[in-house]
């Protein structure tokens, strides 16, 4: 069933039906808000807030527009507030702590990834939360760069430039993350 | 960037892509406000308030200059040409008004049926948005 279709139903008297929406983009909107946020809590209330704040507004929501942009939209909104409140009240760094911690799961295999991951938000952590956002969409597949715009709210060319540059900076930033750890295991 | 490394960092990216947390559908469902959204339509005034600005405005001016001149020109000199054209266009009015008795209760009621109606209109969707 089309996003339109369960959005109709939903204006038509059918809330229920808005559980089909939330499940087909909640670990979408869930990641994009942990990748700004690098925080597990910030980012499933920030998730939250957002598919809350699409409900109402389901409303307002033109049907010539894409409901994943939209969505994301409101997700970017919330995860970019709710960063520059904590860069208000805490320091980056705890946040960057969080980030860095494991799930818990402690397979050979599960380790590898989970040593990857934290090696990946240790070097997002040192990116600003625009830079994270851009990089978030640019991996999200199906969304353009007229969208991606659209999300940021930045100039098609300014957002693409700078993707590219953040995405340049994230590598570096890697590599060296990479290596430091190589020569402190040695 | 090489597109080798473009790779490697998508790679990368995408397996630290994390599900959302268990029963997060379910918390969204249940925190969800217990109305169904409010149409677009719902939520656009009936009246914009410039519109409705304005269109006091224009009432207050028409209804000032009725007074000030009430159909006759000022005693001291004779009438500017602006005057002469605001006399000719109330004595029009009166002319109006005078051959159809009704015309002016009917303003009236009109004008402030749009006005209630206007304010009743804010009011409820005021109420509802409020709500939701």
């Amino acid at each position: 069933m089309t996003d339109k279709l369960l959005i109709r139903m939903v204006r038509a008297g059918k809330p229920e039906v808005y559980r089909a929406l939330v499940e087909r983009y909640q670990d979408m909107v869930y990641n994009l808000c942990f990748k700004v946020l690098l925080d597990e809590d910030e980012a499933k209330d920030a998730a939250q807030e957002a598919f809350i704040k699409a409900y109402q507004a389901l409303g307002t929501f033109r049907e010539d527009s894409k409901f994943s942009t939209w969505m994301y939209r409101i997700a970017t909104n919330e995860a970019l507030a709710r960063t520059r409140r904590k860069k208000r009240s805490a320091p980056l760094e705890e946040a960057r702590h969080m980030a860095s911690e494991g799930s818990g799961d402690n397979t050979p295999a599960s380790l590898q990834q989970e040593e990857r991951s934290r090696y990946l938000h240790a070097a997002l952590a040192q990116l600003e939360e625009t830079d994270r956002l851009l990089i978030s969409l640019y991996y999200l597949e199906e969304v353009s760069m007229d969208e991606v715009a659209d999300i940021s709210g930045l100039d098609k060319n300014l957002a693409k430039v700078r993707m590219h540059r953040a995405r340049k900076k994230l590598y570096t930033l890697l590599s060296g993350i990479v290596n430091q750890e190589a020569k402190e295991a040695l | 960037m090489t597109p080798e490394e473009d790779e490697k960092l998508r790679q990368l990216w995408l397996g630290s892509q994390k599900e959302a947390p268990d029963g997060f559908s379910a918390f969204i469902m249940e925190s969800l406000p217990q109305h169904q959204p409010l149409p677009e339509a719902l939520k656009r005034p009936l009246l914009a308030p410039q519109v409705a600005g304005l269109l006091l405005a224009l009432l207050i001016v028409g209804s000032g200059l009725t007074i000030l001149f009430g159909g006759s020109a000022p005693a001291a000199g004779p009438p500017a040409g602006w005057q002469q054209l605001l006399l000719q266009w109330l004595g029009t009015g009166q002319q109006a008004l005078e051959s159809s008795p009704a015309l002016l209760p009917g303003l009236a009621a009109l004008s402030i049926g749009t006005i209630l109606l206007t304010a009743l209109d804010r009011l409820l969707k005021r109420m509802l948005l409020h709500r939701s």
